[in-house]
């Protein structure tokens, strides 16, 4: 993982090329830019955002996708060090690692983004419609558009090919009605030369062409729909609004099918991979439109059900017991349209062989992920190397690394995979580059340079009020004049006025100006949600030297004229009624100061497995001190029972190799032989005791207490010696014992796993049975080999080998739980007789091996590890992370990170790539000198505490603590400003800033004096 | 700690309705731990009685205010001036706080908007739990730290009665009884013989049988 | 959270509410709390999408649906508003 990065001829620069910008290139991005680096991101899409902004909620917790990710690209949107290219490629990459030369083309929007509000308003009068695509052709958009609602940036485009004015010569609409002048037809194509140290690539994927597979009938039934087509129509603010009604005809369908791997596991007309995550959204889709529409009979007709993530089975489960979705298992052969219904007509066999054609309403083709066509061209100009499925290539041992030093990738360009694996990706080769470019960290952010702050202790509220027209968005409905009209004479207005544009330049300069020649100390803008626009205010007022949270926004453009359109009147009222509240508040607005606290710049890592010491390792090439305590005496936890990978890598050597590098790293520091005593402390300052005695400070957590196998009490293990498991057979293979021809070995699957009391799936076992499977069959090809499983979980490029083992004669023979395989000794032999679920009939194999496939459990330790830092566990006892979505490394106690098999069972690249972000997670806190505390947090009044605990034991972040003197405390640094504390305290003694009791009540009041009672 | 449970709505409105002008006193010690008589309960409940007026037509004022304990002198200067203006105060404290604050202010009118149940433990949030009955003999040295004489229902002191039944007490399933307890640990800390000493009748003169009681610090009284 | 605070103010009002007769042209004043990340980020999603609602439902921003505090659904209640509108 070291670099030879420290050479003096070697130019090392602090900025990284991000290419992707969807969830795993953000994560990326808002990573590196937080630990002092400088980011561009080059998206070629016109906004950021990625396949997430499309989906309509996410598996298996159901949270909303857009809810989850449009923070998160407002965020990057307007961080200070990242700067977004959108609509742009890269057109080529020079130089070396440190220190790459890249030309990216920047394409015209016809629209100049640093005069574009974003109000939208070209887009609703804009005369040309085009099918969407973001839509996926199931409505329109305009000819000048933005991608969706959310999209970052906000500037429109102009589609060139419909639009009437490049095409016919006239029109210009969209510039006659534009008020801020922000359209400009004679925009050209731009190139950009970047000069960056490392080069990130997460472009995504596209996904698979329905068309292809004639008999699902897509393009050819209009109720045959893509899983991504289904996704748009669940959501809210997708074509139907939410409503589950079919495009042919608008009916609502009840009988609703699912196909499953359309496009995928298909080597003869598709793609051979696995998509990793169509079982898993089926079943989503299926919760999901149950949820919206009860009448709704789900069936999802699937091959081998693939829910191998952490709490998949269980989701499954709730699909079937509180949802009645069925899973059908069988390959549907044809899709019909039955004359003058537009219902679909399924044929298929059954489990029994009976061909049956059953009928739906609606069927949703469950569409995989591919490669972009284009994906050659875009290995040649990254100049990386492709593996022979089009995805980049890479090793087990170093999943991120490309065949190109100095560039990375992450996401499902990598492979296919889910979200959070995506975003764990995302934070990894954000810890790899910080990694490679640890010495130019630093060198090339930005940083605001802010007048002192005006003093306004004592002072009466002197509020200035400013009213925007938002082009006319706000103004066709609202009248303006009479809301600033209302507003004067108000107590403590001393200025009021309405504005064209309110976030433009120049009404930002008036209220800069206006601050100081009135001396205004309160600014109320009364415009559009203070979701996107607050942070843009308040740094206008804090560049006139006001505290920033002096500002407050109301939201008369989302929640006024845009949901009132036709209702002047009533919605002038409502929007005079929200300037007053807000007014309200206003007056009783405090400077808030925020504190910060200092770093030490060391981390401890708990554990010395893989994930442990690649953790280690990582932040140690950062430049951080890292304390590795590892119980055992030496370092490699369960790799040290593994052998060789699917791809035949060599894990020994590996592990050697790394172990090798951890005694060598001159920053790491290692405690063998002992545990975690106590810690004290918070983020950025802990204070960590050993048994051993040993005691040290760190700034960060990284939790790998690991995993261990579980021993089976099953199938007469360890009463014979002929039944073993599968490490028990890796290790037989690896050191050499040769495989007898015609020697017979079965395996069984899911043993002790996927049922109670241990109910989940361990992940690792399908591709351990098939790698095992495949070297005996390789040392002698009249083995025998049969693999009795339940559902081979080989995702994403893994079932190349299950391909491979079925190529290479291994039976697999399906069973079902109920009907589980039973063992016979008879003379010295093995008997296995099974029921085998998709031939349904009995079959019997002789074994000179019996191998069983048993899962993987969190390490006894976990629950301890656990205890200490108030971290929390699932059922089955691995910690749970702070969401499983977006923050898959985190826990929601700041400072403390999680990776490997604590968190999950998991696969070796998986736990290094976690490990990895783990470290870039933790690396982002370390790289700071001081940590800014939150402004908006609860504050604590110790002397109205009791002590009474309530805020103790409900606060999700563990702010509130006992402190030395037994009392409550509140430690700021963790507070999160959720205000469940003050809600609850019965001695009223918390407060939150900027939503005070007081302020909110007034709030209240001003809304309930205005009412015609 | 002291445990409380705050009176049923109606029976609080019907002790204020008379009055123009009623404070509602919080107490922020024991009743404010177990969220029936802090500053918050007290601002809820002045809110709930102050609609109750408006809906039944009665011009009144309802103001709320607490202080740290109302059983202490030096706490109630800060409200000196709410008790003042109003004409009955119902004080969410324990039954020695209401009555404290009556000795102190013996012309105005002091209600009560707690019941005082018992003096208990958090067995966890939001559950309260009796522990000790304030007998003024304590024995649970010879009891293994758990109380017959609070926790038995019959207060026995030499062993269960005939109604223990598998861990349960016979008045109810819901009860533990507390000798099959005593007798376990007992029995878990190798210490059974310490119940084959008989212990005497209880004198229960330290109890309150005796009259109120009073509790003398020699060095610290006046 | 939520729902506890309002079966608070029901529990109060709910027991000596006295019917009254409903003008007809009366409509109900509505205050709603939403929380910053979610509900007050659909809020705004139902303007970015045009869908049209009754003007007498005015929302206030919390930093969480946690920092509803009980009195301000009784203070909203005893102020006159007639709804009080949770969400998160």
């Amino acid at each position: 993982m070291s670099n030879s990065s420290s050479s003096s001829d070697k130019r090392v620069r602090g900025s990284v090329l991000i290419a992707g910008g969807g969830v795993g290139g953000m994560q990326s991005a808002l990573d590196l830019a937080e630990a002092g680096f400088k980011v561009h991101m080059v998206q070629k899409d016109s906004s950021i955002g990625g396949t997430m902004v499309m989906l309509d909620k996410t598996f298996p917790t159901g949270d909303c996708a857009m809810c989850m990710i449009s923070p998160k690209m407002v965020e990057v949107g307007r961080h200070l060090n990242i700067d977004i290219h959108t609509f742009a490629e890269v057109l080529s990459v020079e130089g070396k690692p440190g220190d790459f030369t890249v030309r990216v083309v920047q394409h015209p929007r016809y629209v100049d983004s640093a005069k574009c509000t974003g109000c939208g308003l070209c887009e609703q009068k804009c005369p040309k419609k085009v099918i969407s695509g973001y839509e996926q052709g199931l409505i329109e958009r305009k000819a000048i558009y933005s991608l969706f609602p959310q999209a970052v940036p906000s500037t429109r485009v102009i589609d060139k090919d419909n639009c009437i004015f490049f095409q016919k010569g006239k029109c210009r609409a969209c510039e006659k009605l534009c008020e801020a002048g922000a359209i400009d037809f004679d925009q050209q194509e731009e190139e950009i030369e970047l000069k960056v140290g490392a080069i990130i690539l997460s472009p995504g994927l596209d996904r698979y062409d329905a068309k292809v597979r004639q008999e699902l009938g897509f393009g050819r039934w209009p109720n045959v729909v893509t899983s991504i087509q289904f996704e748009r129509i669940l959501s809210a603010s997708g074509p139907y609004r939410g409503e589950v009604k079919r495009p042919g005809d608008g009916k609502h369908p009840e009988r609703i099918a699912w196909i499953q791997c359309v496009g995928s596991r298909d080597r003869h007309n598709a793609n051979p991979w696995c998509s990793s995550v169509c079982c898993m959204y089926a079943t989503k889709q299926a919760i999901i439109a149950r949820e919206h529409d009860d009448h709704i009979a789900p069936t999802i007709f699937y091959m081998e059900l693939r829910a191998f993530g952490k709490d998949f089975d269980k989701y499954v489960d709730r699909a079937k017991n509180d949802y009645g979705v069925k899973y059908q298992r069988a390959m549907v052969s044809a899709v019909r349209e039955e004359p003058g219904t537009g219902n679909l007509i399924l044929r298929y066999a059954k489990e029994d062989g009976t061909l049956v054609d059953e009928t739906f309403d609606l069927v949703v083709l469950s569409i995989g992920f591919q490669p972009h066509s284009d994906v050659k061209d875009l290995a040649k100009t990254f100049d990386i190397e492709l593996n022979e499925h089009r995805f980049p290539k890479t090793t087990q041992f170093r999943p991120i690394d490309t065949s190109r030093d100095g560039v990375f990738v992450s996401g499902i360009f990598q492979s296919p995979k889910d979200i959070p694996e995506t975003v764990m990706q995302g934070s990894a080769v954000a810890g790899r580059t910080m990694a490679l470019l640890s010495e130019a960290r630093g060198s090339e952010i930005v940083t605001k340079e802010l007048p002192p702050e005006t003093d306004i202790n004592g002072q009466e509220a002197r509020i200035g009020v400013f009213v925007c027209h938002c082009g006319i968005n706000i103004s066709q409905t609202v009248d303006v004049e009479q809301v600033v009209e209302s507003v004067k004479g108000e107590q403590g207005v001393v200025h009021a006025e309405n504005v064209i544009y309110a976030c433009a330049q120049d009404s930002q300069d008036k209220i800069k100006a206006l601050v100081r020649e009135k001396e205004l100390n309160r600014v109320v803008v009364a415009s559009c949600t203070p979701r996107t626009h607050e942070p843009l205010f308040q740094d206008t007022i804090r560049d006139a030297g006001l505290n920033k949270y002096l500002f407050e926004l109301a939201d008369i453009r989302e929640q006024c004229s845009w949901c009132h359109m036709g209702q002047n009147e009533d919605a002038t009222e409502k929007a005079i009624r929200i300037v007053k509240m807000t007014l309200a508040k206003s007056r009783l607005l405090e400077p808030v100061s925020t504190d910060s606290v200092s770093v030490i710049p060391a981390a401890m890592v708990i554990g010395g497995g893989v994930a442990g010491i690649i953790a280690a390792l990582s932040l140690g090439d950062q430049g951080f001190d890292v304390h590795i305590v590892e119980r055992e005496t030496e370092l490699g936890g369960l790799a040290r029972n593994l052998f060789y990978t699917l791809d035949k890598s060599d894990v020994q050597e590996f592990l050697k190799a790394k172990i090798d590098e951890i005694q060598a790293h001159p920053r790491i520091i290692l405690h063998t032989g002992t545990e975690v005593k106590s810690t004290n402390g918070f983020v950025g300052n802990f204070k960590t005791t050993l048994t051993d005695g040993t005691s040290f400070e760190h700034g960060a957590i990284i939790v790998a207490t690991g995993g261990i196998e579980y021993e089976p009490t099953e199938y007469l293990y360890g009463e014979n010696d002929r039944v073993i498991t599968q490490r028990n057979l890796e290790k037989r293979l690896a050191v050499g014992h040769g495989v007898r021809s015609g020697e017979k070995f079965v395996m069984i699957q899911c043993v002790g796993s996927r049922e109670e009391p241990d109910n989940y799936c361990s992940r690792i076992c399908c591709q351990d049975a098939i790698k095992n499977a495949i070297a005996i069959k390789e040392k002698s090809s009249d083995a025998q080999v049969v693999i009795i499983y339940r559902d081979i979980r080989t995702y994403g490029l893994r079932e190349t080998y299950y391909s491979k083992a079925r190529d290479l004669g291994v039976i697999f023979v399906n069973y079902i739980p109920e009907r589980k395989p039973q063992v016979e000794v008879s003379e010295d032999k093995l008997r296995i007789k099974a029921f085998d679920y998709m031939l349904s009939r009995d079959v019997e194999f002789e074994a000179d091996w019996l191998v069983l496939s048993t899962g993987l459990r969190p390490h006894p330790t976990t629950e301890e590890v656990g205890k200490i830092y108030k971290l929390t566990c699932n059922p089955e006892g691995y910690l749970l992370e702070a969401h499983v979505k977006l923050r898959p490394v985190d826990f929601p106690s700041e400072g403390i990170f999680l990776c490997g098999l604590a968190h999950a069972p998991k696969n070796l690249d998986e736990t290094i790539s976690q490990a990895m972000a783990a470290a870039g997670r933790a690396g982002v806190i370390l790289s700071q000198d001081k940590l800014a505390v939150s402004g908006i947090i609860s504050k604590h009044n110790r002397d109205m505490c009791m002590s009474c605990l309530t805020c103790f034991r409900l606060c999700p972040y563990g702010s509130p603590y006992i402190d030395e003197e037994g009392k409550v405390s509140h430690n700021e640094v963790k507070c999160m400003g959720c205000g469940i504390c003050a809600s609850i305290c019965p001695a009223k003694a918390f407060q939150v800033n900027n939503f005070k009791d007081e302020q909110i009540l007034a709030m209240i009041d001003t809304l309930a004096d205005g009412m015609n009672m | 700690m002291i445990v409380g449970k705050q009176k049923p709505f109606e029976v609080i409105w019907d002790m204020i309705k008379e009055y123009k002008k009623v404070l509602i006193f919080g107490c922020n010690t024991c009743v404010a731990i177990c969220h029936e008589g802090g500053n918050k309960e007290a601002e809820i409940l002045a809110s709930m009685l102050r609609m109750k007026a408006k809906q039944e037509g009665l011009e009144m004022e309802i103001k709320n205010r607490g202080i740290e304990r109302q059983c202490e002198h030096e706490f109630f200067d800060s409200a000196n001036e709410q008790i003042e203006w109003a004409d009955a105060v119902l004080s969410i404290a324990c039954g020695a706080g209401v009555q404290f604050t009556a000795e102190k202010w013996p012309k105005k009118i002091i209600l009560p908007g707690l019941n005082t149940t018992f003096i208990g433990v958090v067995e966890r949030p939001g559950l309260f739990a009796e522990r000790c009955l304030m007998c003024g003999d304590c024995i649970l040295h010879l009891t293994g730290g758990l109380c017959p004489i609070a926790r038995c229902s019959k207060s026995l002191l030499n062993g269960p009665c005939g109604g223990s039944s598998k861990g349960k007490c016979e008045i109810s399933k819901e009860v533990d009884c507390v000798w099959d307890m005593i007798v376990r640990k007992k029995m878990e800390q190798g210490r059974l013989e310490d119940l084959l000493r008989i212990t005497p009748a209880k004198d229960w003169q330290t109890s309150r049988d005796g009259g109120p009681r009073k509790s003398v610090k020699e060095g610290l009284v006046e | 959270m939520t729902e506890e605070a309002s079966a608070v103010a029901q529990e109060g009002v709910s027991s000596v509410e006295k019917t009254h007769d409903i003008p007809s042209d009366w409509s109900p004043n509505i205050l709603a709390f939403a929380c910053h990340y979610c509900a007050f980020a659909a809020a705004d999603l139902s303007g970015v999408m045009r869908l049209s609602y009754p003007t007498n439902v005015k929302i206030i921003r919390l930093p969480c649906t946690g920092k509803l505090d009980h009195i301000y659904i009784l203070r909203a209640f005893e102020k006159g508003i007639d709804g009080v509108f949770a969400a998160g």
